[in-house]
């Protein structure tokens, strides 16, 4: 790998059981943040349907409503990665019964996060290892997965959120994939839940925060042997 | 023969009474290392009922090994099955055997789906735990919650399950004896699909897999004609089904309806069975009603083959589609499969009617292998 390969091992047990496990371990007092698929966590709540309510809450990038974007993009507007990758396991997750809170970041409120070379250059002024990974490999991207992880941390830097019933089409016709949203009173009543939808952002509060936490020491690190 | 001494003879004489002896002794030993190895994945409806009956078929066999029995929800809820099983556990002495608690609900499925469904695409004759109504008999099927465990008419049980999860555990045991464990499945097919979900090197490592599920062109009467497509274990959990139909397993056999209506359980097949005074035979003799064996012929079909006088083989996978054909079995001829992952499956089409009764009378009438004392 471009970075080099690591020479530590990922650990032996799979991503659902450890999941339910960390659930019954620390009861209401973990967050399950998801940034990718949702996948591993429907495995969990398949084998063991007690995970939504024992989670404190749950955090998603996923999901595409409205987006603001040029027309090649907005043909498919209701498609986004996360969610098209594994359309059941998002309606499996999304229509489980116990979760206290849901808060789903998406493609809407993603693309006005864009990270440009100008904000990696000055995030790559600090000498700490963090900063040091993100001048040497981070392209201009939007900040899809960052921003639900922040909004998380500092929920002050949305602006404006929105709740909405929602889920997936997973029906393998031509809609397989895109999300599904209803204000509330007009959704089917199939079980699904009450979301919460951040729709606009303070960009100068947030690309504060961001390279405040990029560029700092990080905490409880020990040194890396294998750093250049 | 005449140039070796008598005291060689002597010793010719013993040496093949010596080396039969030994190979006797090892044969015993060697036969009883190789027993098959099975993980029965069963809805266990009790007490009795096909169910739990072939879960006995594997316990009364001698040269079965049941690695444990994982217990998904379908025929009843998950927990109330769990405390059927261990109760008949119990009752013939086999406590040893781990009881494993799977999938409560199907992975995607539900009762409310399935009541708008039937609103759109009409009534769904037998829908398990799902049964607003009970199955005629009172002792068994009483509509409940998920969670509920209502008392059981043949006691309740004292011991308890096992701690780990039917997917950890069907995981765990394919790893630890590769290529040497059959997983059989008598009811939906939701804890294997969790399995080979977290590891989709279960259906390599597993041995083969049988299953009783699906129904092509059984022979019925017409009201059961017009949903010939639809068998429960599958209809329960129709994603499960194409998640393991679709996985790469080295042997497939599928008992469907088709063969199932052939094999009715009559009073008087119970009654013969009620003349033995081994626990197995007794809890028969009090609970088992007249049923078709479905789950039954699956298991003793992989005990001996040689009871199933015809078989074909299709492909074979689940409409889990949400309209009108949502639950229903899907099968091909080699050469018109669609090719999206379908498995070859052996399909069971006819038995030895006789054998079978024969096999199974005896099965059941035999003393538990390995019980300790039966609780009462």
């Amino acid at each position: 790998m471009k970075e080099g390969n690591p020479t530590t091992k990922a650990i032996d047990e799979d991503a659902a059981h450890f999941i339910i496990r960390m659930l019954h371990k620390y009861p209401h007092e973990v967050t399950v943040y998801a940034g990718g698929p949702l996948t591993d966590i429907a495995q969990a709540i398949s084998i063991d349907p007690a995970v939504p309510d024992l989670a404190q809450e749950l955090v998603i990038m996923g999901g595409s409503i409205a987006p603001q974007t040029p027309y090649p993009w907005a043909t498919t507007n209701r498609r986004e990665f996360n969610f098209w990758w594994d359309p059941e396991s998002v309606h499996m997750t999304l229509t489980a019964p116990g979760w206290h809170k849901i808060t789903i970041t998406t493609v809407d409120i993603s693309i006005k996060t864009r990270m440009d070379k100008a904000m990696i250059a000055q995030i790559g002024k600090t000498q700490n290892p963090a900063a040091q990974y993100i001048a040497k490999y981070a392209d201009e991207e939007y900040r899809w997965d960052e921003l639900a992880a922040a909004a998380w941390l500092d929920p002050s830097i949305i602006t404006k959120q929105t709740q909405l019933y929602m889920d997936m089409d997973y029906s393998h016709g031509p809609g397989y994939g895109n999300t599904l949203v209803w204000m509330p009173g007009t959704q089917p009543g199939l079980g699904e839940n009450l979301v919460n939808g951040p729709q606009d952002l303070d960009l100068a509060k947030f690309d504060k925060m961001f390279i405040d936490l990029m560029t700092r020491p990080t905490p409880g690190a020990k040194p890396d042997a294998s750093s250049k | 023969m005449q140039m070796i001494s008598k005291e060689r003879r002597n010793q010719m004489h013993f040496r093949p009474l010596l080396f039969i002896a030994l190979f006797v002794s090892f044969a015993s030993s060697a036969s009883a290392q190789a027993k098959r190895k099975v993980i029965i994945d069963q809805d266990a409806r009790g007490p009795a009922t096909t169910d739990q009956q072939s879960i006995l078929v594997f316990l009364q066999s001698p040269e079965v090994e049941t690695l444990g029995i994982t217990v998904v929800s379908g025929d009843m809820w998950r927990d109330e099955e769990v405390a059927h099983t261990l109760r008949m556990l119990e009752l013939v002495g086999r406590t040893d055997i781990p009881v494993v608690p799977g999938a409560i609900f199907p992975l995607i499925n539900r009762e409310e789906l399935i009541l708008r469904w039937e609103q759109l695409y009409g009534k769904v004759s037998y829908k398990g735990a799902w049964n607003r109504k009970p199955l005629g008999d009172g002792i068994r099927g009483v509509y409940h919650g998920p969670f509920e465990v209502p008392q059981l008419v043949e006691g309740n049980p004292t011991t308890q399950p096992s701690s780990e999860d039917a997917a950890h555990f069907i995981i765990r045991m394919v790893h630890k004896y590769p290529h040497e464990v059959t997983i059989y499945a008598g009811g939906p097919l939701t804890n294997i699909a969790q399995a080979i979900s977290i590891d989709p090197a279960v259906s390599d490592l597993a041995q083969e897999l049988v299953v009783m599920g699906g129904s092509i062109a059984p022979v019925v009467p017409t009201d059961w004609s017009t949903e010939n497509r639809r068998e429960f274990n599958f209809w329960w959990d129709p994603e499960a089904v194409h998640m393991v139909y679709t996985a790469p397993w080295h042997k497939i056999t599928d008992t469907t309806v088709d063969i199932s209506v052939k094999t009715w359980l009559k009073k008087a097949m119970i009654t013969e069975i009620a003349k033995s005074p081994n626990p197995a035979a007794r809890y028969l003799a009090k609970y088992a009603d007249e049923e078709f064996r479905w789950d039954e012929l699956a298991a003793a079909a992989w005990l001996d083959p040689s009871i199933i006088t015809k078989e074909t083989e299709l492909y074979m996978d689940i409409d889990y589609s949400h309209g009108p054909g949502y639950g229903n079995t899907l099968a091909w001829v080699a050469g018109s499969q669609p090719g999206l992952g379908e498995q070859l499956v052996h399909v069971l089409l006819e038995l030895n009617l006789e054998k079978f009764d024969k096999m199974f009378i005896e099965l059941m009438t035999r003393p538990t292998p390995k019980a300790h004392a039966p609780a009462q």
